[in-house]
């Protein structure tokens, strides 16, 4: 039985997403015939357990990514990353409408589980109920940069490489293919993120005024 | 597949040949076929793309130690076999269906593989790592290196002579396989700063401790931080 008291909004559309890799790689994560698969674990999957496309609505956001993920605290180390940012544009349906903490606080799901660390696994045991009940992505409030929405598409996905307009690509294949378009090479991480970035020691501000707001109490720690 | 006895001039000839198939499968889409192609010009240079790509296939796994024991070789195969299916669906050669690229595009992710397996099993010599940590940091100053390696900076000096690596054999092997993760997303400052800075991922320690306090058991925790880095992992 799923942890929701009411399903998530299925919802449908068209996404312009960021998504920011190690220039050696592809900008989408795929990797055929492995024994197990071996994408480590992230927000929405658990390592040997599938893959999932993690985007972001903003370039910041993705960039945002990149400051938590490496705990990137100085501008000096900012400036020393070298990361490809690509666009991609998704159409897709069936996506859990999780955008907001409100939207996790109306199926009687714990928003915390959206900013808090995914090493306590409740976002990724969420995703397995997301995907058993047919979900193919889920919109969530960036952890890392308040504000933010990130969608993640569930699954393995290749990129089709536009540089004209992605939008106007026709997939044959909406389970294997994404469009995506290179947006900037080998560049360093904003360094404004130094300071904005929500590492897992700050505090999510937005979440906590909608906390607030809402008049329920804050744990001592983070989120 | 077991490279790690592999001479150098097997194991360089071994990726060449990896890349080559690489390569070909990368080429697998005309982005702009000429309007005016016709319909038997466009089938047959697909046909002779195939071949090229299957001989790049049976010529790399030929000289697999291994040979079509190997795994990777069995899904290069594998996925040559659902190449061949999707051109011969396609007599058009119009690829609607975009199954011969994504075909393509599956072998590409096996021979990619194929190669940063043999490029890593290099590493695990201790000389051959010492010699790709030094070459990946070479405008990093002898005191820094020495730091990082966990040797004197006269040992630091020795191994760019030439000498062999007698002493924190384990820790050579493992900065250098995390160099050998992380070089494309960072500049050299960026490397030497990863490694000293705190990491949330490692509950606020830094690789360098870690190194520091048991290199065996600081293995895995740092090659999936490393590895992680390859793309976005929230969402």
């Amino acid at each position: 039985m799923a942890s929701w008291r009411a399903e998530p909004k299925a919802v449908s559309g068209e996404w312009t997403c960021f998504r920011q890799v190690s220039p050696e790689w592809p900008p989408l994560y795929h990797n055929a015939g492995v024994p197990a698969p071996d994408q480590e674990s992230g927000r929405w999957h658990r390592l040997g357990e599938g893959y999932a496309q993690y985007l972001a609505l903003s370039p910041l956001g993705a960039w945002a990514e990149c400051a938590r993920y490496y705990s990137l605290r100085s501008p000096q180390q900012a400036r020393a990353m070298r990361r490809d940012l690509w666009l991609v544009f998704v159409r897709e349906t069936r996506i859990a409408d999780l955008s907001s903490f409100d939207g996790y606080d109306a199926c009687g799901l714990d928003p915390a589980v959206a900013v808090e660390p995914h090493a306590l696994g409740r976002s990724q045991a969420l995703a397995d109920e997301l995907r058993a009940a047919g979900f193919r992505g889920v919109l969530s409030p960036s952890a890392a940069l308040p504000g933010v929405v990130n969608l993640t598409v569930f699954g393995e996905r290749y990129e089709k490489v536009r540089l004209a307009d992605p939008a106007a690509w026709a997939n044959p294949d909406v389970d294997a293919w994404l469009p995506v378009q290179p947006v900037v090479e080998e560049a360093p991480v904003p360094v404004q993120l130094c300071t904005e970035t929500v590492f897992l020691n700050k505090k999510h501000e937005t979440y906590r005024r909608w906390m607030k707001a809402k008049g329920r109490a804050l744990g001592p720690g983070p989120p | 597949m077991t490279t790690a006895l592999l001479d150098p001039t097997t194991r360089e000839s071994l990726r060449s040949k990896a890349e080559r198939v690489e390569d070909l499968v990368e080429r697998s889409v005309d982005e702009r076929p000429e309007a005016a192609e016709r319909l038997k010009a466009r089938v047959e240079r697909r046909r002779g793309w195939y071949r090229r790509v299957e001989d790049a296939v049976l010529d790399l796994v030929n000289a697999l130690p291994a040979g079509t024991e190997d795994y990777e070789a069995r899904q290069l195969f594998l996925f040559l076999t659902e190449l061949r299916r999707a051109i011969d669906d396609d007599p058009r050669a119009a690829e609607t269906g975009g199954r011969v690229q994504l075909a393509a595009m599956r072998m590409a992710d096996v021979a990619r593989r194929m190669d940063r397996r043999l490029e890593h099993s290099v590493l695990e010599n201790p000389d051959e790592a010492a010699r790709y940590v030094l070459a990946q940091l070479d405008s990093v100053g002898v005191v820094e290196l020495a730091r990082l390696l966990g040797v004197s900076t006269k040992t630091v000096g020795a191994w760019k002579a030439g000498k062999p690596v007698k002493q924190k054999v384990e820790r050579v092997k493992l900065v250098a396989q995390l160099v050998s993760y992380l070089r494309y997303s960072m500049t050299q400052t960026g490397l030497l700063l990863w490694f000293g800075n705190p990491a949330d991922a490692l509950d606020g320690r830094s690789p360098l401790e870690l190194l520091d306090e048991d290199v065996r058991g600081a293995w895995e925790p740092l090659v999936s931080y490393a590895r992680g880095g390859r793309g976005q992992l929230a969402g």
